[in-house]
């Protein structure tokens, strides 16, 4: 029998595997599952870390999924998504103790800062704009040099033990961690989106240049990323590239080249690409035939159409996806289960498919829904 | 009507920032009344409306169209009187629900509705259902657009319909966000979900009964 890493790296090339691979994206949701709070999620990593194991095992598994850390990003606490200087609201602090943790976007960046990254690069912008958002002056530590120290080292020792057992249980790693953006979406999410699109038309040339200039970095940092974790296999997310928000026009102009850049420096890397797109990205979805063929997983959210994108795609890249949230939260058991029996034959069709929810499971999600989604992945899947 | 006046159509939707404003002081130079040069500017806002239902705009365009016409707005607002500013095709009453703190859909919103001449009560985000019932009652708007982007507004969505029927109330209430669709839209009580902005301000005006 096939080790789910061998089935991910066939899926990806579209070889023949045992098993379609099932991998719903689960972590506020564990804590409804396992009945306690989102603050509690949140604030107490080993909670949560025992309550997605919980809602792992009682629900049946599945195959592909990041190592669950408590406290981490993306576990509940708030510390924004890696890289971006953006402002938090937290469960049992600023919002309601069962309420998740949501991002605040602000004006953190200004024009001037294009001339900035385009002289300094990425990593100088992005400290920057750190630095900005959170002043270190505001930030006094509670903890001396050395208690910080110590708590940094067992932070990293818990996360290797965490990645450890959940790379014994079988559960592949979709990728490495690091999660590059293109500098479109860098810009848009610090400048906001309602500043950003008057930028491109005031600045078109320096904003196209500083574009340019952030790649060096994000091509370093992605492959630094991989060399780290062990994994072969790097992720890009975007959702203010999207045919929602602009037109083909301005894709071309000022994201499909940085994009090009980055995949094509992975794949000459020998690393496989995640693209994780959240938005409607239907109008786009011919552009992706230009990323290297049956090197990446392209992981829509609901808001494409992920059926659309087969036709177009066909065996060029993997789909991840897609049940969606509100179909999680307001549908029946039933009606999820039929949806991921669609998704399995219809997309599953020929190979390249990984049964998921689109984006995250929400928090809200009914339990049984959940289940029904888990069970498909579980009893559907086997070819 | 003088030749500035006239070209104040095309220029906000080619998005010709600099030309646009020095043609809008040019009409005030000129004599154009400040309402009339508004008027041109909406003409702009619903030719962009159009082409994004055409699906030749796209979110980007809306929001860089909102900006223009606040610009504009900033030299004329003062050029305006009392009664001509008050002007309105009707009230709206905006928020996102309450378990919900994203802005960025209904601001846009907010900006479309306002550009197409509504007057506008934006409560801002995290609003529970009582603070919306109070504005209804304060202003005698007609018309409620509930945001979020999470699922878990759902539940502020609903619980704002019904506190807002049990207060017997009477105006429609249209959702939009993320995660909303017709399903969303049944199980909260809405009367309209919009999917974008431009289907937001097109269920404001049917709501309002203004053209």
């Amino acid at each position: 029998m096939m080790t789910n890493e061998e089935r991910l790296h066939k899926t990806i090339r579209f070889e023949r595997t045992d098993k379609i691979l099932s991998g719903p994206s689960i972590a506020q949701f564990a804590a409804t599952y396992a009945g306690i709070t989102q603050k509690e999620f949140a604030d107490y990593p080993l909670k949560a870390e025992e309550a997605y194991e919980k809602t792992f095992t009682e629900l049946g598994g599945w195959d592909v999924g990041r190592p669950f850390i408590g406290g981490r990003p993306g576990a509940g606490r708030g510390s924004g998504p890696a890289g971006f200087a953006m402002g938090t609201m937290r469960p049992g602090r600023e919002l309601a103790d069962n309420s998740v943790v949501q991002f605040i976007e602000r004006e953190i960046m200004v024009p001037e800062d294009y001339d900035f990254v385009i002289e300094n690069g990425y990593n100088a912008l992005q400290k920057r704009l750190s630095e900005r958002a959170n002043p270190p002056s505001l930030n006094t530590p509670s903890q001396s040099p050395e208690e910080q120290k110590r708590a940094v080292e067992r932070d990293t020792e818990r996360i290797k033990a965490n990645t450890a057992k959940w790379d014994a249980r079988g559960v592949v790693r979709l990728s490495s961690g690091n999660l590059a953006l293109p500098p479109f979406d860098f810009f848009s999410i610090h400048r906001s989106v309602a500043k950003f699109p008057m930028d491109i038309r005031r600045m078109p040339d320096k904003v196209k240049a500083a574009t340019k200039a952030c790649m060096p970095d994000i091509i370093a940092n992605a492959k630094k990323s991989a060399e780290t974790s062990g994994c072969r296999r790097v992720g890009t997310a975007s959702s203010r590239s999207s045919s929602t928000f602009i037109s083909n026009k301005q894709f071309e102009e000022f994201v499909l080249p940085t994009w090009l850049e980055f995949v094509w420096a992975m794949a000459d890397a020998d690393l496989d690409i995640i693209f994780h797109c959240d938005c409607d990205w239907t109008r786009f979805l011919p552009y992706f035939k230009e990323f290297p063929a049956k090197r990446c997983v392209l992981q829509l959210d609901g808001a494409s159409d992920i059926f659309k994108a087969k036709e177009i795609l066909e065996d060029h890249m993997a789909l991840h996806g897609d049940v969606p949230a509100p179909l999680l939260t307001l549908g029946t058991p039933e009606e999820v289960y039929a949806y991921c029996k669609k998704l399995i034959e219809v997309i599953g069709e020929g190979g390249g498919f990984i049964l998921s929810s689109g984006c995250s499971t929400p928090s809200n999600a009914k339990i049984g829904n959940v289940r029904a989604m888990v069970r498909a992945g579980n009893e559907l899947t086997w070819v | 009507m003088s030749e500035d006046l006239a070209r104040i159509n095309a220029l906000l939707v080619d998005f010709e920032e600099d030309k646009l404003l020095e043609a809008v002081r040019n009409c005030l130079s000129s004599g154009d009344e400040p309402m009339a040069i508004v008027e041109a500017c909406r003409e702009g806002m619903e030719e962009v409306g159009r082409r994004f239902a055409a699906g030749e705009f796209f979110v980007n365009e809306l929001i860089c169209s909102a900006d223009l016409f606040g610009s504009v707005m900033k030299i004329l607002g003062p050029r305006m009187s009392a009664e001509e500013s008050g002007a309105t095709k009707g009230k709206v009453v905006i928020g996102t629900v309450k378990g919900d703190v994203h802005d960025i859909g209904k601001d846009i919103v907010v900006a479309m509705l306002r550009c197409n001449g509504f007057e506008v009560y934006d409560l801002g985000v995290n609003i529970p259902a009582q603070q919306f019932v109070d504005k209804v009652r304060e202003t005698g708007a007609k018309v409620v657009g509930l945001s979020g982007l999470l699922t878990l507004a759902f539940d502020g969505m609903e619980e704002t319909v019904r506190a807002l029927k049990a207060a017997g109330l009477d105006a429609k209430v249209m959702i939009g966000g993320g995660m909303t669709n017709e399903m969303v839209r049944a199980k909260v009580g809405a009367d309209a979900c919009g999917h974008d902005a431009i289907e937001a301000v097109r269920l404001a005006k049917s709501f309002s009964g203004v053209s």
